[in-house]
């Protein structure tokens, strides 16, 4: 009892959107379809919607293949980014219309949209009109609407992307309990690696329209297959740098040299991409082994407790975050440590082949 | 008083002028009209007005052009709804073409299509009838009122479409429930532009009907009498002319500005 998706391609105009995509949604799961910009997100969540036709490919939800169903046969609701309701109907008319169109008793219709207003929060104005509603509100009468209809698959693409930035948080916390202990698959569309690790659910790391890694987001964030699964599970654009293994060393660039790191000692000798993450980056020598690298400040952000130093070290750019406030001036040479045991190792066909140990993360 | 305030009041003067002075006609006996020069009637009648709705021969002539304009404007919006709908959300062979095309309609002169409509509607047995003079300005409207339409329907997000569908509301519900009360005021405007062209048009109205479909622009035209022009009753007919468009225009006063638009602002 799940929906399935088997092989699914989708082009539109030779661009293609989705490539043999396979996946398994549980009943009573919260998925998380993590990802950049025209990932594939939205094109994936329409295509399990009904609204597009995939180009080849199954669909099949408890055993059933519902490939060639259309929209109003499918059992899913869609909540968009940008809060569509009817603007003609009232808040009430617009939970009660799935209700409506199934032709509900009116007695269940009224305690359905009433419980579901006060789960929400919106029991206040369904007298009134979306448009008249905050951006806030307006999303709540769509997730209203979207669970008034009881459907098994219920879809969300960045249902908070268009919200402030407080009420995001408020809704975020509230959206895995709404869901909970109801049996649906949900599948929520995101692309800020936060959403992930707060929502808690099983993550799909979506790139170009293929599927990078399925898991939870703390274990992809631990153990990324790819290159791609660890940048975009990374809140900071993750550090690359081209290095070279020869000689139980790892040399990068002219100028920095370490002996292999222990999770690194079964590589062979060659050409690999390596890579750490911001946090990895360090004003003073954490451990015995830390590297000391020369780098040359940019651009620093201070966000109030942390501060984001751009810099350029070996020619490349890269980001550290280090805690508390630093005045550091552009162009200043500075030294900066890394610790090796935090390093992860790419192939060149962007797969990881060596990553840290669990206890070398922070 | 400033300039800036003299002009516009000096322009709406002279917009209101003519008008003013056919009221003013109106309202005067034919002697008092050709004698002598009268900013407003020195002997106030309402004869004019009287005879215009007692005779036959006067008042027919609005029954009929209502009707036919009313005819027209129900068959060109109901036409058009559905076309503007499939321009708006569908992509299909040559749509972009035949959306010109559909405009390219309206740059021919009515005069040219008076003399085929004349033969046709005469041979199949429509001529003098108020189906044919609304027919006949369908030609004009329909293209009018789709690309007035299509306007209107594309600023509605195709979001709308799909959120009713997932709904699982079938189309012609999804279309007369939530579509169509979201562009009310687009379907208002176009009936509006529909009433007021076929309202407004005399020659394919004049020649396609003779008696029992004759419009009262045709009747104003030909009431030259033994005894010559009858110049209060003319100017109670054409002020009697004018209210329909008045009345229909107030009620789309606040989305005319996006109707001339074509409903794209």
């Amino acid at each position: 009892m799940s929906l399935q998706i088997e092989q699914l391609c989708s082009a539109v105009n030779g661009i293609v959107h989705l490539q043999d995509i396979s996946l398994r949604f549980d009943p009573n799961s919260f998925n998380i379809l993590l990802g950049p910009a025209r990932a594939g997100k939205t094109s994936l969540l329409r295509q399990i919607a009904g609204l597009d036709p995939p180009d080849s490919g199954r669909m099949l939800l408890h055993g059933a293949d519902i490939t060639r169903h259309g929209v109003r046969k499918r059992d899913v609701s869609f909540v968009y980014q940008e809060f569509v309701n009817y603007p003609t109907l009232s808040v009430f008319e617009n939970i009660a219309s799935p209700m409506r169109v199934r032709s509900e008793g009116r007695q269940t219709i009224e305690r359905t949209v009433h419980e579901l207003a006060e789960l929400l929060g919106i029991g206040g104005v369904l007298d009134r009109h979306p448009p008249s509603l905050s951006g806030g509100q307006q999303q709540r009468v769509a997730i209203a609407r979207a669970l008034a209809k009881d459907a098994e698959v219920i879809l969300l693409d960045e249902p908070l992307a268009n919200l402030d930035y407080k009420l995001r948080e408020a809704l975020r916390r509230e959206l895995p309990r709404l869901f909970a202990g109801k049996g649906k698959i949900v599948v929520y569309a995101a692309t800020d690696p936060n959403e992930a690790f707060l929502l808690d659910g099983n993550t799909v790391v979506i790139d170009q329209g293929r599927i990078r890694q399925v898991g939870p987001a703390a274990s992809v964030f631990r153990a990324p297959d790819n290159l791609s699964a660890a940048s975009i599970l990374s809140e900071f654009p993750i550090n690359l740098l081209d290095a070279n293994i020869r000689n139980s060393s790892c040399v990068v660039g002219n100028k920095l040299t370490f002996p292999l790191p222990t999770h690194m000692r079964s590589l062979s000798e060659g050409d690999y991409t390596l890579g750490f993450r911001a946090e990895q980056l360090a004003f003073e020598a954490r451990t015995q082994s830390s590297v000391a690298c020369a780098a040359k400040v940019a651009v620093t952000e201070i966000t109030g407790n942390e501060t984001i130093v751009h810099l350029d070290m070996a020619n490349r750019p890269c980001v550290a975050v280090v805690e508390g406030t630093s005045s550091l001036r552009a162009g200043e040479q500075i030294t900066m440590y890394l610790d090796p045991g935090g390093l992860f190792m790419f192939d060149s066909s962007g797969q990881t082949v060596a990553s840290p140990t669990r206890s070398a993360q922070r | 008083m400033k300039f800036r305030k003299i002009l516009p009041r000096a322009h709406v003067i002279f917009i209101l002028l003519p008008v003013y002075w056919l009221v003013n006609m109106s309202f005067k006996s034919n002697q008092e009209i050709l004698s002598t020069l009268s900013l407003w009637p020195q002997d106030f009648t309402l004869e004019n007005y009287a005879t215009i709705l007692t005779d036959p021969s006067w008042y027919s002539g609005y029954i009929n052009s209502l009707i036919y304009v009313l005819l027209n404007t129900v068959i060109s919006v109901s036409i058009a709804l559905p076309a503007a709908y499939a321009f708006s959300r569908y992509r299909f062979l040559g749509d972009k073409h035949l959306f010109f095309w559909l405009l390219s309609n309206r740059m021919a002169p009515p005069a040219v299509f008076a003399l085929p409509f004349f033969q046709l509607y005469s041979s199949i047995g429509l001529f003098d009838t108020h189906l044919a003079v609304a027919l006949a300005h369908t030609l004009f409207n329909v293209p009018l009122a789709v690309w007035i339409l299509e306007g209107f329907m594309s600023s509605v997000p195709r979001e709308i479409d799909e959120t009713a569908q997932i709904d699982g509301y079938s189309f012609p519900r999804f279309f007369t429930k939530i579509f169509a009360p979201m562009i009310a005021s687009g379907i208002g405007v176009t009936a509006f532009f529909c009433f007021m062209f076929s309202w407004v048009e005399l020659l394919l109205a004049r020649t396609l009907t003779s008696v029992s479909a004759k419009p009262i622009s045709a009747i104003m035209t030909r009431t030259v009498s033994a005894s010559g022009l009858d110049w209060g009753v003319l100017a109670a007919a054409g002020t009697l002319t004018i209210i329909p468009g008045m009345l229909v225009i107030y009620f789309v006063r606040n989305h005319i500005a996006r109707g001339f638009a074509m409903g794209r602002v």
